[in-house]
């Protein structure tokens, strides 16, 4: 097991500096001129040449990125010129948003998606089999921008029923920060009562950026556990009286889950990148939003780092698919 | 509660009918079967004769796409098409019918332990034996012990992929034990396996069969399998019964040309290996009249014409051919 986590680790860093490589290169590559952004409207052709000559942007492009990696390293991510702070600073302060962002669609996702998936499956071209194929596929054509949209308009615009934006009410203090997570972060300073705003801010945002993944997780669970229900085992553990029930959830579902896992994993990319929009329509104070205002403003530094730590956790989280890959399949463990 | 004189399982005039892209094939018609409390009884015929399905039929466990389509499975009297699946699961399936499959490679789920697939077995099933988890387990590593497992103990806590084709095959005899069930169905526990531990599986099912009195349904392909193991069989061809009887009444004088020609195939016997000319016919149209006589040596007129009755020659001896009764029908 842990040559398995070495092993990822060894080529999650390969991927790693490819993708610093390639956000350095695409961002340079854009024809924009740092220097005039920073300089702001109106600035002198001196000015410019001044900021050119501080900040390298003269200097040639191998340059410029030997010293952005000598900078990585010395964990300096440069300045905002959009929030004037160290990116670093903004980072860590709007993580946690996200982070509670994506986990509570994966977990919706997944919460949802699995038994959807185990009851197209067991009704397989049956009226449930339909019906949720009709579903699934409605939540991954329908684009998130406008279903979180349609969302505001009719559940917190005509109906009232959830906040409209943020993560908590604008005039509302927020937790000590202990996870970074609002709802827990409540739950353990022991305000019942906010936990539960944050969960109502919480809800629409994440149901939009679960429905595509549910959707996705439903369709190979389905898909798997077609297949894995045709197999002997399944059949000689109904012949020897194990319920159906059991036979479904407990023994075919755990060889129908391989799979899945590894889409889950792909999944956590698709999360993030959809928490770019989502976070951007909800005033969702996290990365996504981060990343969306630095882009239209030409930040280069936030769009850098915020890609490489995207790419980080997406690294991250493909580690932990290998991991549980192992835990759910003796054979992977034992390296058969 | 058991009467002894009466039919532990018997397959009554059973048809079968499976739904395909070819239309309805009916893959079983006048079959039947009989087996008597702590009887061993083979079921024998080539490959695709129905085999498989009858006893998928006889533990209800057809595909959707099949369907009884006429007769009867009594088992202990009652019929089971009675039964609906929940009582099928929790009265009679592994504690009174225990199943032995053809394929241990595949017959084992790969991500769990073979202790947790068979304490799964008593979970649902145990209450009979009483205790809880340890004593499950102590009975499990007895059994394994039983069935000439190496270290009984340490067996439960592996997976099956860490056992050989034998050691699974051991596993699965074991689990078919679990319940002290009235009847084993054996769907060709051999076959699979390669021919030493084919022959060490055999005797270690004649063993415990001896040991426990069990009645036990014997599917094979291999009249030399059957002529160690069973007192009776019954022959299958293309879906039907052909001719059942007392194990050496059929081994030494067969009636029907079909179980004839299976005899002589079994090489023990000394002669020339003849094999059976011609294949298993196909199920979508079979053969009118009597569905061997397309390879039959012995064929007359009517036979093309006329399907045979299944008629019982005396000493539970049943021949389904129009020269046992004379083109009566």
């Amino acid at each position: 097991m842990l040559g398995l986590i070495l092993n990822r680790l060894a080529q999650v860093a390969f991927v790693l500096a490819g993708l610093t490589v390639l956000t350095f290169l695409l961002v340079r590559a854009v024809p924009t001129d740092p220097a005039t952004i920073l300089a702001g409207e109106g600035a002198t052709a001196e000015q410019l040449a001044t900021i050119r000559e501080r900040y390298g942007f003269d200097r040639p492009l191998h340059e410029q990125f030997a010293a952005y990696v000598g900078q990585l390293a010395r964990g300096d991510l440069g300045i905002s010129v959009y929030t004037s702070r160290p990116v670093a600073t903004d980072l860590v302060q709007r993580l946690p948003a996200t982070v509670e962002l994506a986990l509570a669609a994966l977990v919706l996702a997944i919460a949802l998606g699995i038994p959807m998936g185990v009851l197209a499956a067991t009704s397989y071209r049956r009226m449930a089999d339909h019906l949720l194929r009709v579903l699934s596929m409605l939540g991954l054509a329908v684009a998130s921008f406008w279903l979180a949209i349609m969302l505001q308009m009719t559940l917190s615009l005509n109906l009232g029923w959830f906040p409209l934006r943020g993560r908590i009410d604008t005039v509302a203090e927020p937790p000590p920060g202990v996870t970074g997570l609002f709802t827990i972060d409540y739950l353990l300073a022991g305000q019942p009562a906010m936990a539960w705003q944050a969960l109502v801010h919480l809800a629409l945002p994440a149901v939009t950026l679960a429905l595509p993944a549910m959707a996705t997780i439903s369709r190979f669970v389905r898909s798997s556990l077609i297949e894995t229900l045709q197999k002997d085992f399944v059949a000689y553990e109904i012949a020897m009286g194990y319920p159906r029930r059991v036979v479904i959830w407990k023994y075919a579902l755990r060889n129908s889950l391989s799979a899945t896992v590894t889409q889950i994993g792909l999944l956590v990319g698709l999360l993030l990148s959809g928490s770019i929009v989502v976070e951007a329509i909800f005033s969702w104070p996290g990365l996504g939003d981060y990343i969306y205002r630095a882009i239209i403003t030409g930040d280069t530094n936030p769009v850098l780092s915020a890609t490489l730590l995207i790419g980080v956790i997406y690294a991250v989280a493909n580690i932990l698919v290998d991991v549980i890959q192992a835990l759910i399949d003796p054979r992977v463990r034992s390296g058969r | 509660m058991a009467d002894d004189t009466a039919p532990m399982l018997e397959v009554d005039d059973l048809s079968v009918r499976i739904g395909t892209l070819d239309g309805q094939l009916e893959v079983l018609q006048q079959v039947h079967l009989r087996v008597m409390p702590g009887q061993v009884v083979g079921l024998v015929g080539e490959s695709g004769c129905g085999k498989s399905t009858l006893v998928r039929a006889v533990l209800r466990i057809l595909p959707d796409s099949a369907r009884q389509t006429g007769g009867a499975i009594r088992f202990r009297g009652t019929d089971l098409a009675t039964l609906d699946e929940r009582r099928m699961s929790r009265e009679i399936r592994a504690r009174r019918i225990a199943f032995i499959p053809q394929d241990p490679y595949l017959a084992l789920n790969p991500l769990f332990t073979v202790g947790q697939q068979l304490m799964e077995i008593l979970r649902w099933h145990g209450q009979a034996q009483g205790g809880g988890r340890r004593q499950w387990r102590a009975r499990i590593a007895a059994l394994f012990a039983r069935v000439r497992l190496p270290e009984p103990e340490a067996m439960l806590d592996r997976f099956p992929h860490q056992l050989s084709g034998g050691q699974r095959q051991r596993v699965l005899i074991a689990a078919a034990l679990l319940c002290d069930p009235e009847l084993i169905v054996a769907d060709e526990p051999t076959t699979a396996l390669d021919v030493t531990t084919q022959q060490q599986i055999l005797v270690l099912l004649r063993e415990l069969v001896e040991e426990l009195g069990v009645a036990v349904l014997f599917v094979t392909h291999d009249f030399g399998v059957v002529a160690e193991l069973c007192s009776a069989v019954t022959v299958m061809y293309a879906g039907q019964t052909v001719e059942a009887g007392p194990m050496t009444e059929i081994l030494h004088a067969p009636q029907h040309p079909y179980t004839r020609r299976l005899v002589e195939c079994h090489p023990d016997r000394m002669r020339e290996l003849r094999g059976i000319p011609g294949a298993v016919p196909s199920l979508v149209n079979p053969p009118g009249g009597c569905r061997f006589h397309p390879r039959c040596d012995r064929r007359v007129a009517g036979c093309e014409t006329r399907p045979p009755q299944l008629v019982d020659v005396g000493g539970d001896h049943a021949v389904n051919c129009i020269h046992v009764h004379g083109g009566a029908a």
